[in-house]
């Protein structure tokens, strides 16, 4: 299978932070990929950096064998990668329709074809009502609409920055199923970005694992989750090391 | 030789002592940015109503200017803590973006510019000096004496704002919130105290800027607006949001405007800083300590 | 391609422009037609000015510098060249045009408040270019410009062309707007970085659209220097710059007519106020910051809530 994206030994720092540190890892095509850390980890920085809201210090960034390093967002939005923001950025006084119109513009020229694209969008996301404006959407809607509007872009990578966040149990289920039916029809590689454990355990192929801007480890979710060093990492070293843990 | 430097040591001295009252204003407006992430496009006329207080004190109430000073120091002070609470607290409250800030400044701007043309006059005034003119002799070169006097004290007031910001429990509240606002609150710092501390500490001084040089320079309703927009320039080429960047970018100013009034066209004297403020756009946004400045 | 229909949502909107059409015939006095062809002057300045601030979220300063870059480009063609004002206008309009690319290029890709700086330092280099450069321009005694039209005593004639520019740009807006490229504007004023992460080249969008109302701008300046025959300063001051933001934030930004309401508006209580002399701005610049503080939307957005509600 081939790699839709692969990050090659990047490193990003802020003054004399290291937000990410030589991390490499790859992405391949309809894979779904969980990204896990502790808070300060550097997974949104990673994302930044992916996207060309960040230039890298060091490394490269490949997407479907282009190098795509230090390019501007809309230039990588245009080339098939899409994003949702940890803090959304809603369109507020656009409606629903009309912000996921937005995203269909990178594919189409026309505003009736964009419209077309939405309404396939919306219906497929079950939003109701798409007259209505973003800025008053309730907090799971204002989150689909996030989604949407970057599936409208028709990716081929998409990059789901902690969406689960502030969500009940019950609409975590609902975004799991999403996700995965999203891989599904829009034949799509998804990064899933989380710190809500069922989330991203229940919905990812593989997981990555990142602590201090560097790769800690990788595998299926289940060798993930037990693995101690992991533990350590979200436990704090001391109580690690009263499990067992060599560090 | 001696013949020709002599002009341009005696400029360049000049223009490091302009530099000190530039300071003033850029290090306020570096306040304000850093803190509340906002640039307040009345600052020049917080300038001006520290000169017009100055002189009203002193013609009024026959005060000596140095008692007048710190009297104007403190009414400039409570005068941006209610600009901070009427005006701009709706920027967090209400998560307003740019416009907001830029327009309502300049709003008010106008505002003050024109009640002190409604209430002052339109006509140029002058404050009494802080000590009669004389110059002082260092070798061959000879300096204005009551412009060192002057400039000295703005100094001492940039240093005791420095000891604010550095040694201060409001102050360390203010540098938290200047390097990640969402964080400081999460740790319980009160926003809206240090948003109207912020904006009051350089309202005062500004204040004492215009209270400093009117005593030198013209004092009339506008005499804000080129000071501040020098300001601007120096805070864009210093990098906005950094102290240093202020303080090093304000002599900077104040040396390539004498010098160049010196060197090449007088008549272009307060063109310089523009041209400054481009060439800073097309090479080096982020001024020379900032940080990324692009959008995204 | 556009359904002009009676409905009652177009109702209002043509009345008004029927309303701008037959003034001038039913006010006969020559000192409020020519009052009202420069409140549609203004109204064009302060709708331009709105397309940015209000629709981009980009304050500009330089837009009477903009007018006056029109009025002094046309004034110079015409008085050395010897072409007629018509095309003189529009040289001026390239002269905005040019310029516009070359500050919305160098600072429009960077935070909104830099943009603001640019205009405000490009705003003053061109005041004080044009006071020292006095050969040329005359300084602030100000140039004398032929009219545009020879032979007419009345204003009418200037009225209606001013009317037809507003019209022009208002319409042309509106097509803008509406299209495909109208939604890249309107996502790029709601939040910039979602626009990009949605493959939208931000710093294109806010260029274009900022030649877009430059050249009507600077357009607008050269006919105004052709209005009254002199080109002084004055066109550019801080004052004109000052009225011209008062007029789209009361009228209302983000919104069409706002500005064009907020322009007639105030510069008919700006002549009687004249009396006030020094109490005029003052009094517009209060309307400002009382405007934006407390009733955001501007007349036009506050009464569109009032009326239809939401």
């Amino acid at each position: 299978m081939k790699a839709v994206l692969e990050v090659h030994s990047v490193t990003k720092s802020f003054g004399g932070l290291i937000a990410v540190n030589n991390f490499s890892m790859e992405v391949r095509e309809r894979e779904i990929v969980g990204l896990i850390g502790p808070n300060g980890a550097g997974k949104t920085t990673l994302l930044n950096l992916v996207t060309g809201f960040l230039k890298p210090d060091k490394g490269r960034i490949v997407f479907m064998g282009e190098e795509i390093t230090g390019l501007p967002p809309h230039k990588i939005c245009i080339k098939g990668v899409a994003r949702t923001f940890q803090l959304i950025k809603p369109f507020p006084k656009l409606s629903i329709l009309d912000a996921i119109a937005v995203g269909a513009l990178v594919r189409v020229r026309s505003k009736v074809e964009a419209y077309k694209r939405a309404h396939e969008v919306i219906e497929f996301l079950g939003l109701k009502n798409p007259h209505r404006l973003c800025e008053s959407l309730n907090v799971v809607e204002e989150k689909l609409v996030e989604l949407g509007r970057a599936l409208a872009t028709n990716p081929k990578l998409l990059l789901i920055d902690e969406i689960a966040a502030g969500l009940r149990p019950s609409e975590v289920e609902d975004i799991k199923r999403v996700i995965r039916v999203i891989r599904d029809e829009y034949n799509v590689s998804i990064v899933v970005v989380e710190h809500v454990m069922p989330l991203v355990m229940g919905v990812s192929d593989r997981i990555v694992v990142m602590s201090s801007g560097s790769k800690v480890t990788e595998g299926k979710p289940e060798e993930v989750a037990s693995n101690p060093k992991v533990i350590s990492i979200y436990l704090g070293e001391r109580r690690g090391r009263m499990l067992g843990v060599k560090s | 030789m001696v013949m020709v430097g002599l002009p341009i040591v005696e400029n360049l001295i000049a223009g490091l002592l302009m530099g000190s009252f530039y300071a003033l204003m850029a290090v306020g407006l570096t306040l304000i940015f850093g803190v509340m992430r906002i640039v307040n496009f009345a600052h020049g006329e917080l300038y001006m109503l520290g000169g017009y207080l100055l002189y009203y004190l002193a013609t009024l109430f026959g005060l000596n200017n140095f008692v007048a000073l710190p009297i104007v120091i403190g009414i400039m002070f409570v005068v941006g803590v209610v600009i901070e609470r009427t005006l701009l607290r709706p920027i967090i409250v209400e998560k307003l973006g740019d416009e907001y800030s830029i327009i309502i400044t300049f709003g008010l701007s106008l505002f003050l510019v024109n009640f002190a043309i409604a209430f002052f006059g339109p006509e140029y005034k002058s404050p009494p000096p802080y000590v009669q003119a004389y110059r002082v002799q260092l070798g061959p070169i000879s300096i204005s004496g009551d412009r060192l006097l002057v400039a000295s004290i703005a100094i001492i007031i940039l240093v005791f704002a420095y000891l604010i910001i550095s040694k201060t429990k409001i102050g360390l509240a203010m540098r938290a919130a200047a390097q990640n606002r969402e964080g400081a609150m999460l740790c319980g710092i009160d926003i809206y105290k240090v948003n109207m501390f912020t904006m009051g500490l350089a309202s005062a001084l500004a204040g004492a800027a215009g209270a400093l040089l009117s005593t030198i320079m013209l004092l009339y309703p506008q005499a804000g607006l080129i000071p501040a927009i020098k300001s601007y320039v120096i805070i864009a080429l210093g990098g906005m949001g950094s102290l240093i960047g202020a303080v090093v970018g304000s002599a900077a100013l104040g040396i390539v405007e004498s010098l160049g009034t010196v060197l090449l066209s007088a008549a272009y004297r307060d063109a310089y800083s523009f041209l400054v403020l481009i060439l800073v756009l097309l090479l080096r946004p982020q001024g020379l300590f900032g940080v990324r400045v692009r959008e995204v | 391609m556009f359904k002009i229909s009676l409905s009652q949502r177009n109702a209002p909107m043509l009345l008004a422009i029927l309303f701008l059409l037959v003034l001038p015939l039913v006010v006969r006095q020559e000192y409020w037609i020519y009052v009202m062809t420069i409140g549609l002057y203004y109204a064009i300045l302060a709708s331009t000015w709105n397309v940015m601030a209000g629709f981009l979220g980009r304050v500009s300063f330089a837009h009477a510098a903009f007018a006056a870059i029109g009025a002094y480009a046309s004034a110079l063609s015409v008085l050395h060249l010897g072409i007629p004002p018509a095309v003189g206008m529009l040289i001026g309009m390239a002269a905005g045009t040019v310029f516009s690319l070359f500050i919305g290029y160098l600072s429009l890709r960077l935070r909104g408040v830099y943009f603001t700086l640019s205009t405000l330092a490009f705003a003053e280099i061109f005041r004080i270019v044009v006071t020292v450069e006095y050969e040329y321009t005359r300084g602030s005694l100000g140039l004398e410009t032929p009219k545009l039209i020879e032979g007419v005593l009345s204003y009418m004639p200037y009225y209606y062309v001013a009317l037809a520019i507003l019209l022009g740009t208002l319409f042309s807006t509106y097509v803008i707007l509406n299209s495909a490229f109208g939604l890249k504007i309107k996502a790029v004023g709601n939040s910039e970085e979602a626009a990009e992460a949605l493959g939208i080249n931000s710093a294109k969008v806010k260029v274009i659209m900022f030649m877009f109302t430059s050249a009507i701008t600077s357009l607008a300046g050269a006919f105004y220097g052709h209005l009254i025959g002199l080109v002084s300063p004055e066109v550019g001051a801080f004052d004109q710059l000052a009225l011209v933001i008062a007029m789209a934030v009361v009228g209302g930004l983000g919104s069409l007519p706002g500005p064009v309401i907020g322009a007639l508006l105030l510069e008919v209580i700006s002549e009687y106020l004249r009396e006030f002399g020094i109490f005029r701005l003052l009094i517009f610049a209060g309307l400002i910051i009382v405007t934006l503080r407390f009733f955001r939307r501007g007349i036009y957005g506050t009464l569109k809530q009032v009326i239809f509600g939401g």
